[in-house]
């Protein structure tokens, strides 16, 4: 007859549940790992490109900062300052220059009533825009409105603003009342 | 009871440990590249990338006029030598160039009278005319254009007209004129 005995100072272990849950543990936390290490590859990668595109840009504009402050300092020498002081002055001379004149005349007649006048006609360059003053005349406050009227019609005239009016009582004057006021005048430059 | 762990399930618990670490680090730098944002990185990268072509433009405009500047001065000396009279003939000049306009245009001047005054730094004097006209209309005009066109720089100023008891008008301008000193 045989006799199974278990002679052993300690008694067997059973390690089946901490095989079972270091597998289970091992499992998920190298699934975990894989999937964790990729999106960090993904996302290093992409940071990575940012980072090289915003260092090369903040590289750009350093340089071209310095680009700009020499030439800040070369406009500002006096030969340079010299020259365009003398292009801007005769700039402003040219624009002046360029104010048609016999062209307004015709515009302003082809809008002023019988009985009505220009008196004083002063124009003023405004960034490249002609604002042009007039000084006008009429006989009757209708002459007046129909004149009014014309320039707020005409294509030429814009931003009528009257300015003063006064009437006129002296028998020897033909206006019986007079009107200042300003419209900007498109100039169809050539 | 003392019972001792065996080897092989500490060298168990270590690398479940380390792979928990990892997990763990990776989870970490992934949450704070996310916190930064992509996104606002991205933005960050177009915003420097426009601010770097609107400068690098200001700076090829800034170069082109620079490059330019020489050719500049030189249509200025041209400028004025071909429009600002010598000032040291440029009344006689004027006075015969409104005379021939006047006459050309039939009005008659009511002759003219000048002030002279020196532009500070841009080498010109400049000198204001005040005239006065009296005709019809149309030759007003004609001489108004004439003023316009002539071979001498003029810049006219305010012009005033008035109806004179002959019919006609009679108009009052100022007129500037430049010398070159």
């Amino acid at each position: 007859m045989k006799l199974r005995l278990n002679l052993s100072s300690a008694p067997q272990e059973n390690n089946r549940p901490f095989l079972l849950a270091a597998a289970v543990a091992g499992t998920l936390s190298l699934l975990a790992l894989a999937i964790l290490a990729h999106a960090a590859v993904r996302s290093w990668q992409a940071n990575r490109s940012l980072r090289a595109d915003t260092a090369h840009w903040e590289q750009e504009i350093r340089a071209n900062r310095q680009r700009q402050q020499a030439l800040k300092i070369y406009f500002q020498s006096p030969p340079a300052r010299r020259v365009l002081d003398r292009a801007a002055f005769l700039n402003s001379l040219i624009g002046e220059r360029s104010f048609p004149w016999t062209k307004i005349f015709m515009d302003l007649e082809q809008t002023l009533p019988a009985g009505v006048r220009i008196v004083k006609i002063s124009p003023r360059l405004v960034s490249g825009r002609a604002e042009v003053e007039l000084e006008v005349g009429a006989a009757s406050d209708e002459g007046k409105i129909q004149f009014l009227e014309a320039i707020e019609k005409s294509k030429v005239f814009s931003g009528l603003q009257v300015k003063q009016e006064r009437h006129i009582d002296q028998s020897g004057s033909s206006d019986r009342v007079m009107f200042t006021l300003s419209v900007w005048y498109t100039i169809a430059w050539s | 009871m003392n019972r001792k762990l065996p080897t092989w399930k500490k060298l168990t618990g270590i690398a479940l440990g380390l792979l928990l670490a990892a997990d763990i680090g990776l989870g970490v730098f992934l949450w704070q590249s996310y916190r930064e944002g992509p996104e606002s990185m991205s933005a960050q990268r177009d915003l420097l990338a426009t601010q770097a072509k609107l400068l690098a433009a200001d700076v090829a405009r800034g170069e082109q006029i620079r490059a330019s500047l020489p050719q500049i001065g030189d249509d200025c000396d041209r400028f004025y030598r071909q429009w600002f009279l010598d000032g040291a003939s440029g009344y006689s000049a004027i006075e015969t160039d409104l005379a021939a306009i006047a006459r050309k245009a039939g009005v008659k001047t009511s002759g003219f009278t000048f002030k002279q005054e020196e532009v500070k730094g841009r080498g010109v004097t400049q000198v204001l005319i005040t005239t006065g006209v009296d005709a019809d209309y149309p030759a007003v005009l004609e001489f108004i254009n004439g003023l316009e066109h002539s071979k001498n720089f003029y810049l006219l100023g305010d012009l005033r007209l008035d109806s004179v008891t002959t019919g006609g008008i009679r108009l009052d301008l100022e007129l500037h004129a430049y010398f070159r000193t």
